[in-house]
């Protein structure tokens, strides 16, 4: 599967905003799975404020959370030239085969989230909610 | 009361103990009918019925006419006698209320281990996408199954019509080493039907013969099944998956495509079922092709009960030819569906002997004719009718766009197109947009299916409010306000 998302950088966030987002895109992602996150940032950059390299970091600390996963995950700049810098990045997810597996889990369920047949891959222990920006 | 906690309920025989035989059936103590003869003893297997059920009309249907064929002396009290057997009925909360109403469900509970498996959640997200809810209710009962390996899963629907001794056949076929059962279920008028079986047999029990139940589906069936005769090399059904003959006034015979996977033991633990469950289970389940075709009304039947309206839309005066029924079929049909067509199935009533040879012979040349305009089989996995039935929109290399993806950043095209070529062939491509767009024609041109979602559907939000994305991190405080799931 290829997974392509397009959107804007609001959209990034809102990605890590609540536990069932974060899982479900984790449900997707995978062994012979791929998923491209891309995010245009056209409008942010006309911020004063904000640089590409404020954006990049953005992306950036974010990564972590697809390694505790076994999957990898890396930051592309859209702009291809020097008149693209406006095109924001793309986060590319990839099942990292050098990087720790989730576990399988046992064959006894206990919780409608661990439906292998829905294919989670959360380890056991692990809280979503840790991810989860406090209000 | 809490979705978990209903999962997790169980109806018990007050005072039933619980000792080590606890996973046994209860009625492996009940004392045999009178008519039962005494059978050499088999192996003990694990059998559980999986049953979705919701809403209390169709619940008060089930308890009146299929729970109570599934009482009569050789289903359900013969299968609990022989085997352990526990029942999974995935109802909404409202449910578990209304079938408590019901004395066939309390005599259900007397001879079998029965649970409740939550499913409001799949209601209130697919409505009335009848197959989805269907399928991941299986796949919900499945998961909470402790071996799911191994276990013969018997999956039943609310309208289904069982003669006597239809699960000791199933039983039986198992015991024989098979991984699955397929049955064709022809279906009834409901509507004249059930008045009729309500004057038999007691509340809890419906014992009819398999004569007698082919008797019903010759008198009575369905205006689809008359729709999807085969006369003259032609039928008046335009989105027939079976095709039924009449050659004599006591017997049908059918091929089909589609059928019903009455039975499976499966031999692995897939990782997803992306796909409907007459379309997926078989394959995914068992995938090595050891399956028992139930094909002789004798031995096996079941019928379904349906609305004289049902699909009624589909029925056309006009005379539908094999290549128009191919070209129909080749959307749609698996490799499992390939299968299924190669068995021909006899239904005799009364006194008919219509030989099976001559049911074969009588077939072959309209299935044949059938096959040469049908394309190779399509995968089941990501099939588009589960795609468009979980919320995507099916995307094909010639619609929705015609640009060749020059709007898409030329970055993101070369990532796009290079993890394409290193998966191919790639089962499936999913753009995540709020509307179509350039890169509709990229997945389309590189994938076996494409679909695309919106944002929504994706992360299980069913609204949102827009912000202005502020860098330095500050944020409103957390909305859920929706539950969706989808599985791809």
């Amino acid at each position: 599967m290829v997974l392509v998302q397009l959107g804007d950088l609001w959209d990034f966030g809102e990605l890590f905003s609540n536990r069932s987002r974060v899982s479900r895109l984790l449900r997707v992602a995978g062994e012979g799975r791929v998923l491209l996150l891309c995010y245009l940032a056209g409008e942010e950059l006309r911020n004063p404020g904000t640089t590409r390299l404020d954006l990049y970091q953005t992306f950036a600390a974010r990564l972590p959370v697809f390694a505790r996963f076994g999957l990898a995950a890396r930051v592309h700049d859209l702009a291809d030239g020097p008149l693209e810098g406006s095109l924001g990045f793309v986060v590319e997810v990839v099942a990292d085969d050098k990087g720790v597996k989730a576990p399988t889990p046992s064959g006894r369920f206990d919780n409608r989230e661990d439906d292998l047949l829905y294919g989670l891959r959360e380890p056991p222990g692990f809280s979503i909610d840790d991810l989860v920006q406090p209000a | 009361m809490k979705a978990r906690d209903l999962s997790r309920r169980t109806a018990r025989r007050r005072g039933a103990p619980r000792d080590a035989t606890e996973d046994a059936t209860k009625a492996a103590v009940a004392t045999p009918s009178a008519g039962d003869k005494v059978e050499p003893a088999a192996p003990l297997m694990d059998f559980e019925i999986l049953i979705p059920i919701w809403g209390e009309r169709y619940i008060r249907r089930f308890a009146q006419l299929g729970l109570r064929s599934l009482l009569a002396p050789r289903n359900l009290p013969w299968l609990c006698r022989h085997h352990r057997v526990k029942v999974s009925v995935m109802t909404t909360q409202d449910g578990v209320t209304q079938c408590g109403l019901w004395p066939a469900f309390f005599e259900l509970a007397q001879i079998a281990e029965v649970s409740f498996v939550a499913i409001d959640d799949l209601v209130a997200t697919y409505g009335s996408n009848y197959s989805v809810i269907l399928t991941r209710a299986f796949n919900r009962a499945m998961a909470l199954s402790a071996d799911l390996v191994g276990r013969n899963f018997i999956y039943l629907v609310g309208d289904q019509l069982f003669a006597d001794g239809a699960l000791q056949t199933i039983a039986k076929a198992m015991e024989a080493g098979h991984d699955a059962c397929l049955a064709c279920t022809p279906r009834v008028e409901i509507d004249i039907v059930e008045g009729m079986l309500a004057d038999i047999g007691t509340p809890v029990e419906l014992a009819l013969s398999n004569r007698d139940m082919v008797d019903l589906l010759l008198n009575y069936p369905h205006p689809t099944l008359i729709a999807k005769t085969v006369q003259d090399e032609a039928i008046h059904l335009s989105a027939a998956h079976q095709f039924f003959w009449r050659p004599e006034a006591n017997t049908f015979v059918s091929r089909c495509f589609l059928l019903h996977m009455l039975c499976i033991r499966p031999t692995r633990r897939p990782r997803d079922i992306a796909g409907p469950c007459d379309f997926s289970f078989v394959s995914e389940l068992a995938p090595a092709g050891n399956y028992h075709y139930l094909v002789d009304s004798d031995t096996f039947l079941a019928l379904e009960l349906q609305e004289a309206a049902h699909e009624a839309e589909f029925i056309t005066p006009f005379n539908i030819a094999a290549a128009e029924v191919g070209e129909s079929v080749s959307a749609w049909a698996t490799a499992i569906h390939h299968e299924n067509v190669k068995a021909t199935f006899i239904f005799r009533g009364g006194t008919g002997r219509y030989l099976a040879r001559s049911a074969a012979n009588l077939t072959q040349s309209y299935v044949d004719t059938l096959l040469g305009h049908i394309l190779p089989p399509r995968d089941h996995r990501h099939h588009p009718f589960w795609v468009g039935a979980v919320g995507a929109t099916v995307l094909t290399t010639t619609a929705h766009t015609n640009t060749d993806g020059a709007n898409i950043p030329r970055v993101l095209r070369r990532l796009v197109t290079g993890h394409m070529s290193a998966l191919a062939p790639l089962d499936v491509a999913v753009a995540v947009t709020n509307g179509p767009s350039a890169l509709d024609a990229i997945l389309a041109g590189g994938a076996r299916a494409a679909a695309r979602v919106s944002t929504e559907c994706l992360h299980g939000q069913n609204r949102r409010r827009r912000r202005s994305w502020r860098p330095d991190g500050a944020r409103s405080a957390r909305r859920f306000v929706g539950f969706r799931r989808t599985v791809f």
